[in-house]
């Protein structure tokens, strides 16, 4: 029995339902308007069926379905001023997100240039996604590799500018305080770090990778942050454990107590929570995350550029290839499927020149800038980066 | 001693308590203010417009399905509706991807009729329209059952095709059942996260530029993707409980008015 | 001008009629003696197994309950929240059939229908007044009365006066009841006994 109160509830319903459904069509029809001033950013992405190249959860990357790329050849966004831009899109290694998106702010409020929210995963799991077509104009990589033809594939430009440096360090919380045999193994790092006794630093990476602590190491695969994770364990086993590199490594590993996931970032909450109590990850994301840590030795934290040789010493070999140790350097490219070149070249002379506002997040600012250019003819590197180089701005810094 | 009662209020209990620590910890020790920043909020309201949205397109849509179903003896068709929410999530976002790919057919047209899913409003609703449907029809068909089919027998005595009756004679008497029918799938499309994660992980249309859902937005403060870490997910995901609660209760409401009826 | 041969497996029903002579029929029989069932199956509400239906000579059989010209009105038949009026014209408005006033109210007036409101909230014996002129306002070929007298307040004027409409309008009625006096009301009567149907009268 529907009351004389309920009667005006219909009407209200139905008039609700009206403006939905209004306000539906008002929204496709915008869609129509602004998709048709940016066909572009719907050409180019196309996946098909090989999946398998993202590991962990969907979301570090958007594009989980891979597959050939038909690179688009729209000319829409060629710089004509009265049509509406299509936002510049971006790549970033998850732990360098919140920069990534300090540095797109402050260029978008710069220029007016409108920008897209970064996409954040692991490097190498950013590149597949890249390369298997995803639209993307600029990419912030933590690593040198993930820009180059061996990640990137043809769609690498063959030229990357790196431009801030980093380090390893093993973050922990306050929930790893309150674990006895964690808060030990930090006294006894902080014992070593002071005495940077052999003896001492093998005390703590032993009892370390005992198995007593779980340790997050994100997937080698999609993330260089857990690549380089093993690579620390290696050099510190050359260096504490008389020559032997998998000394830490492979009791580490039987005992059980690394913990993967897709990305290091992705292991910050487990580590605040408790289920972790220490995770390898970069001195600037722990700052960011405002974790504790525990810094190394720099023979082991990939932080120094001079230490090149000593770290290339130690490699880790996946499905992915044999990747060797490198310093940690930020590195920003422009991909050859990049629509929004322009744009995203002016957003690269940005970064050059704000670069040293990023040492709030703890990162070490190189001078000059380093510039990694295999770029062999007839490909060219960008005048806009050729002029960097030029003026001194950015040195060569060998091959990419 | 009634024993049905003690078990089933613990059974409640049991799965109420996530939802409880969640509150607590949001609202309390872990309270964090990137978890009620502005993002969070628009997080918020994307997915209230684009959940109501979907359930307007559902109801337009899928009501005479939730008839035909009722009245007709279609077994087949009432199994196929259930396939959307049997299967993983993601899997509907990966098929939306592909059914408007520059490399499928389907794609080819879609995208010359300016019809964009990936990371459009477009692509946010018709995923969520998927995913809340079959819980639609689920609510509806048996609502529509139990109604007396004296009246629509009448109808269609007197001339009215079975459309016809459905529009003329049974919705105008239906809204209780329409009303909590919507609500649940509502409450349905508030909580999706697989398909749009891949479909529409962040939309880029006015008024909701550079926007994602509440799901989408939760997950990636929990991943750090987004600056916030532990404590701003458990705070934004005690905001977005907030918001769900009120509609989850409306249904409750609505459903006790028309018993009373 | 009825005629029809029903037969379903399901309580071994079977029942013919030639109800040639159209006009008033009144159809009686004990309880479960399958008045309801039959009518029903003339309709086109209940599927039957084997047989036919006829209307006017034309055969309905395979039609839907829409298409078919038959009305059927039992005591729960009403579209509970539509207004009188508008319930009164709503059949006719299927058939693109224009009431005009004056039938509208010479039909209420002949029927004792001086009320008005949602149809939802008259009493029963209102509602059964209101869909039994709502069919014959209709103008189908046949209407099939199931007991929808069984409420209304001085029935005998009332089906008196249906009659009289319901010729004139050249609807042929078959009214299925329990009360054998009924039979007086009408041009004929049928009565089904063990499972047969027989005309007397």
């Amino acid at each position: 029995m529907i009351l004389r109160h309920q009667r005006s509830a219909i009407s209200t319903a139905v008039g609700i339902a009206a403006v939905v459904v209004a306000i539906v069509l008002i929204v496709a029809a915008y869609e129509v308007i602004t998709v048709s001033s940016s066909t572009t950013t719907a050409t180019v992405f196309s996946p098909t069926t090989s999946v398998s190249t993202v590991t962990g959860p969907v979301t570090t990357t958007t594009a989980t379905v891979t597959g050939p790329t038909s690179v688009s050849t729209s000319t829409v966004t060629t710089t004509s001023t009265s049509v509406a831009l299509s936002p510049v899109l971006s790549y970033s290694a998850d732990a360098y997100a919140t920069e990534t998106t300090a540095l797109l702010a402050g260029f978008s409020k710069a220029t007016g240039i409108p920008v897209a929210p970064v996409i954040s995963g692991g490097s190498n799991a950013d590149a597949s996604a890249i390369e298997a077509g995803a639209p993307d104009d600029i990419f912030i990589s933590a690593s040198l590799s993930a820009t180059a033809p061996a990640h990137l594939g043809s769609l690498s430009s063959n030229w990357a500018i790196g431009f801030a440096a980093d380090q390893m360090v093993l973050a922990y919380s306050n929930a790893t305080l309150a674990n006895s045999a964690a808060s030990t193994m930090i006294t006894q790092a902080q014992t070593a770090l002071k005495s940077n006794a052999t003896s001492d630093w093998n005390t703590f990476f032993t009892s370390l990778t005992s198995g007593s602590v779980k340790i997050g190491i994100s997937s080698p695969v999609a993330d260089p942050a857990g690549l380089r994770g093993w690579l620390v364990l290696e050099a510190a086993g050359y260096l504490y454990a008389g020559g032997n590199q998998q000394a830490y490594a492979s009791p580490l590993l039987k005992s059980g107590g690394n913990v993967t996931a897709a990305s290091a970032a992705a292991l910050e909450a487990p580590l605040q929570s408790g289920q972790i109590q220490f995770l390898f990850i970069y001195r600037s994301a722990a700052i960011g995350a405002s974790l504790g840590y525990l810094t190394l030795n720099s023979h082991v934290n990939l932080s120094t550029a001079s230490l090149a040789t000593f770290y290339s010493q130690f490699s880790y070999t996946d499905s992915a290839g044999k990747t060797t140790g490198a310093p940690i350097v930020l590195c920003i490219t422009v991909p050859l499927s990049s629509v929004n070149t322009a744009e995203a070249i002016q957003f690269v002379q940005y970064v050059v020149k704000n670069a040293a506002t990023l040492s709030s997040y703890g990162l070490v600012i190189p001078t000059p800038l380093l510039l990694y250019n295999s770029v062999a003819t007839p490909q060219t590197l960008p005048p806009a980066i050729q002029a960097l180089l030029t003026q001194g701005t950015l040195v060569a810094a060998g091959p990419i | 001693m009634n024993w049905l009662r003690a078990i089933s209020i613990a059974a409640l209990v049991l799965l109420l308590i996530p939802i409880v620590v969640l509150l607590y910890y949001g609202l309390g020790p872990f309270r964090n203010p990137a978890g009620y920043s502005v993002a969070v909020f628009r997080s918020i309201e994307l997915s209230l417009f684009s959940s109501a949205v979907a359930v307007a397109v559902d109801i337009l849509l899928f009501t005479p399905l939730a008839y035909y179903l009722a009245r007709g003896k279609d077994r087949l068709a009432e199994s196929l509706v259930d396939i959307p929410i049997s299967v993983p999530h993601p899997i509907i976002g990966v098929a939306l991807l592909i059914l408007d790919s520059p490399i499928t057919p389907s794609g080819k047209f879609l995208l010359g009729l300016h019809i964009n899913f990936y990371n459009t409003i477009l692509g946010l609703v018709t995923a969520l329209v998927i995913m809340s449907a079959p819980i639609y029809v689920k609510a509806m068909q048996p609502y529509f059952e139990s109604k007396d089919a004296a009246a629509e027998d009448y109808a269609m005595g007197l001339g009215a095709g079975r459309l016809r009756t459905l529009y003329s004679v049974v919705l105008p008497d239906s809204f209780d059942g329409l009303t909590s029918a919507s609500l649940i799938s509502m409450s349905r499309a508030l909580s999706e996260f697989g398909s749009i994660s891949i479909i529409a992980f962040y939309v880029l249309q006015y008024p909701f530029y550079g926007v994602s859902s509440a799901s989408v937005t939760i997950f990636e403060l929990y991943n750090g993707a987004m600056a916030g870490g532990l404590y701003a997910a458990v705070t934004a995901s005690a905001a977005m409980i907030l918001v769900a609660l009120p509609i989850a209760l409306a249904g409750h409401f609505v459903r006790r008015r028309g018993r009373r009826t | 001008m009825i005629e029809a041969s029903v037969k379903r497996r399901l309580g071994a029903f079977n029942l013919s009629a030639d109800f040639a002579d159209g006009g008033f029929v009144c159809l009686t029989g004990k309880n479960g003696s399958g008045k309801t069932c039959f009518l029903k199956a003339i309709a086109g509400q209940l599927p039957i197994d084997q047989g036919y239906v006829k209307v006017g000579g034309r055969d309905i059989t395979r039609l839907p309950v829409e298409k078919r010209g038959v009305v059927l009105v039992n005591p729960g038949s009403s579209i509970p929240h539509l207004a009188v009026d508008a319930h009164l014209r709503w059949g006719a408005g299927l058939r693109r059939i224009d009431v005009d006033e004056r039938r509208l109210s010479k039909v209420k007036d002949e029927l004792g229908i001086d009320f008005g409101g949602r149809v939802r909230v008259l009493s029963l014996g209102m509602r059964e007044r209101v869909s039994l002129a709502t069919a014959l306002l209709a103008s189908p070929r046949a209407i099939l009365v199931d007991e929808a007298f069984s409420n209304i307040h001085d029935r005998s004027i009332f089906i008196a006066a249906y009659r009289r409409l319901a010729s004139t309008a050249g609807i042929d009625v078959i009214f299925a009841t329990q009360e054998e006096t009924d039979a007086s009301l009408a041009d004929h009567l049928y009565v089904i006994t063990d499972g047969k149907l027989e005309r007397r009268l």
